[in-house]
């Protein structure tokens, strides 16, 4: 069971089922889970979630995730 | 159309017809058009020879959604060629109803030491003798100014740092509460402004819609691009943008260890959910009487993307922006939100750049003269450049000056302008805009954060140099483009994932000038004007050697993926050909 950290950013916490509303918090998944498995456990809105970020760098939803690595969920965003 | 000219040397101001050549011109197009027509590319930026342009873009003035941009260019006086840097305000707006389509200041008054400020309004344009606001910092400018010419005046003004003609300070534009907190920033702008002895523009408030040649035409185009800016996640009501302001980019970018840090020698920052848009929205939230979150910076705008931040004293500060945040927060390695508000204000106050501010300062914390984290240092510093010591006009120069003062190598530049807040060693795309814009380093010459970061259209890898060169001129042209629309820059993140949205800016911009351009006739123009400025700073001087990154970047790694600078400079070069 690896051990992941999972931080929700520009309002996603609020649309997640995370602990206490938290919105980094660590994550124990079953081996083999893919980033799509943790969007639906923490209960995302699957439409809303465009960029993952795995230990810095974009991946996609089909990506497994591994012991101790950082997950970072965002909405489409943008700025300047 | 008609444009005003106002000569500095003989105190004369005439109204004349545009010229045929300009007549579709507005925004970046009209103003890098003058400069390279008008300005002798190898004249001093802050002589008599060099000229203040300033025009609203095509559709400002017209009820065509968030297009009320204003472009201020000259000869930079901070790179030595040429320099369009823009802003959202009334002013531009109000200057277009009135019929005239630019500003064009030239010449230098006989004393130096006399300030002027230039009245337009439905009846006449006057140059008035302005000495009592010789010095007098902006917020109690615009106080007065309204006070004098009416509360709904358009007002673009300069600090008392770029009276003392310091190369890293902008032209402020007064928001709709008459803040001077809409800059024009980049590249010097404002000393050239104040080199003429001009302290102010008032402009008359005009209501109603500027010439529209085909209202009907006008109408499709107009309801394309409203349609494409409410459709799209990013800049819809309640998107992305008005919900937590250009500052939402701080997290992702840190997450993507791409957050330029402690003077370019890290992409995380720990402190950064402090000093994020989120932060910021929960601030305001809390203090709706002293803060806001969607604040537009102009009538018409329908992103509303601008933050009104509310510190733990209840005071407000207008308007806190990504950039601003991270040069004077991560940059500078402060994770002191209300310090860098604080800060934030002063530099509107003052005259300053926030982003050659913020990495002016990285610089000397770098160079030792305080250390990283030390905002009340950075706060002395900036009373400093108020005052015009010599250590304030040092850091109010720009990090390149400072750098040189302090034999710090580390200095993320090009062309003399300080990087703005994306690693270029990260996001390779960003990097090939940085070096070869003729604007010097300077992020939004063309977004390729876009695809590269935020999915934003289309997905490119950052970390790799394929295709990112064609990536950035495509972005630097279509840019060039927007910036002559007087069209906010972000309405490119609809338009580029909604087509129909470009379409209609194009149909708009026809309706206006009597055009029949289409979407590739856009990019062609824009790709022009590129070409215009390009050939501007050949002729000031410039040679492929100033497309180049600073060394460093190419020497050092940086943490968290450890990368360098590793395009060949062969291939930068091939964006010109």
């Amino acid at each position: 069971m690896p051990k992941i950290t999972v931080a929700l950013y520009a309002g996603l916490k609020a649309r997640a089922h995370a602990p206490e509303g938290a919105s980094e918090f660590d994550l124990e998944v079953p081996d083999g889970s893919k980033i799509n498995d943790i969007i639906k456990f923490l209960d995302l809105p699957e439409d809303e979630v465009a960029n993952i970020f795995v230990d810095r760098s974009l991946k996609d939803r089909e990506y497994i995730v591994k012991e101790g690595q950082r997950i970072a969920f965002f909405p489409l965003i943008a700025g300047g | 159309m008609k444009w005003i000219r106002v000569n500095m040397s003989d105190l004369s101001v005439k109204v004349e017809d545009v010229p045929k050549k300009y007549e579709q011109m507005g925004g970046r197009w009209l103003t890098s058009s003058i400069i390279a027509d008008e300005v002798p590319a190898t004249c001093h930026p802050l002589g008599p020879l060099n000229k203040v342009v300033i025009a609203p873009g095509i559709l400002s003035g017209t009820t065509a959604p968030s297009s009320g941009r204003i472009s201020v260019g000259t000869k930079s006086p901070l790179t030595g060629g040429i320099k369009e840097a823009n802003a959202g305000a009334k002013f531009g707006q109000y200057l277009k109803r009135m019929g005239y389509s630019a500003i064009i200041v030239e010449g230098q008054p006989k004393n130096k030491e006399s300030r002027y400020l230039l009245n337009i309004s439905k009846e006449k344009v006057e140059l008035i003798g302005a000495d009592e606001y010789k010095f007098m910092g902006l917020y109690e400018l615009n106080e007065k100014l309204a006070a004098k010419y009416g509360k709904d005046v358009g007002i673009a003004c300069v600090g008392p740092a770029a009276e003392h003609l310091l190369a890293g300070t902008g032209v402020a534009f007064n928001d709709v509460e008459n803040r001077p907190a809409r800059y024009a920033g980049r590249g010097g702008v404002g000393a050239a402004f104040a080199s003429k002895g001009l302290k102010a523009i008032v402009v008359e408030a005009v209501t109603g819609q500027a010439t529209i040649l085909n209202n009907e035409l006008f109408e499709t185009g107009r309801k394309k691009l409203l349609a494409a800016l409410q459709e799209h996640a990013v800049t819809k009501p309640k998107g992305a943008l008005n919900t937590y302001g250009t500052a939402v980019l701080v997290n992702i970018l840190n997450e993507a260890g791409a957050l330029p840090t402690r003077n370019f020698s890290s992409g995380t920052f720990e402190g950064a959910k402090k000093i994020s848009g989120e932060a910021m929205a929960e601030a305001a939230a809390k203090n709706p009487q002293a803060g806001m979150m969607g604040h537009r910076c102009h009538p018409g705008c329908v992103i509303g993307c601008s933050v009104v931040y509310p510190d733990a004293q209840g005071k407000s500060h207008t308007s806190v922006e990504y950039e601003t945040l991270w040069a004077i927060g991560a940059n500078c390695g402060i994770d002191d939100l209300d310090a860098i508000a604080q800060m934030n204000t002063m530099c509107n106050d003052i005259g300053l750049d926030t982003i050659e501010f913020g990495d002016a300062v990285a610089v000397a914390m770098e160079g030792g003269l305080l250390p990283f984290g030390d905002a009340k240092g950075a706060i002395a510093l900036l009373e400093e450049v108020r005052k015009g010591n010599p250590l304030g006009k040092i850091i109010g120069s720009g990090c390149s000056t400072v750098g040189k003062v302090f034999g710090v190598r580390r200095v993320p530049a090009v062309k003399n302008q300080g990087m703005p807040a994306y690693e270029p060693r990260v996001i390779k795309g960003i990097g090939v805009t940085y070096i070869t814009t003729p604007m010097g380093a300077d992020h939004t010459a063309g977004y390729s954060i876009a695809p590269e970061i935020l999915g934003v259209g289309g997905k490119f890898d950052p970390h790799t140099n394929e295709g990112k060169v064609k990536l950035s001129k495509d972005f630097q042209a279509t840019t060039c483009f927007i910036d002559s629309t007087g069209c906010c820059v972000f309405t490119a993140f609809a338009i580029l994932d909604i087509p129909s949205g470009f379409e209609g800016m194009v149909e708009a911009c026809n309706a206006v000038t009597g055009a029949n351009w289409t979407t590739s006739d856009a990019y062609e123009i824009g790709l022009n004007i590129l070409k215009t400025e390009h050939q501007f700073n050949l002729a000031a001087g410039f040679t492929a050697n100033d497309d180049r990154p600073p060394e460093f970047m190419k020497l050092e790694p940086v943490p968290p993926h450890n990368m360098v600078w590793d395009m060949a400079d062969s291939e930068l070069d091939s964006i010109w050909k």
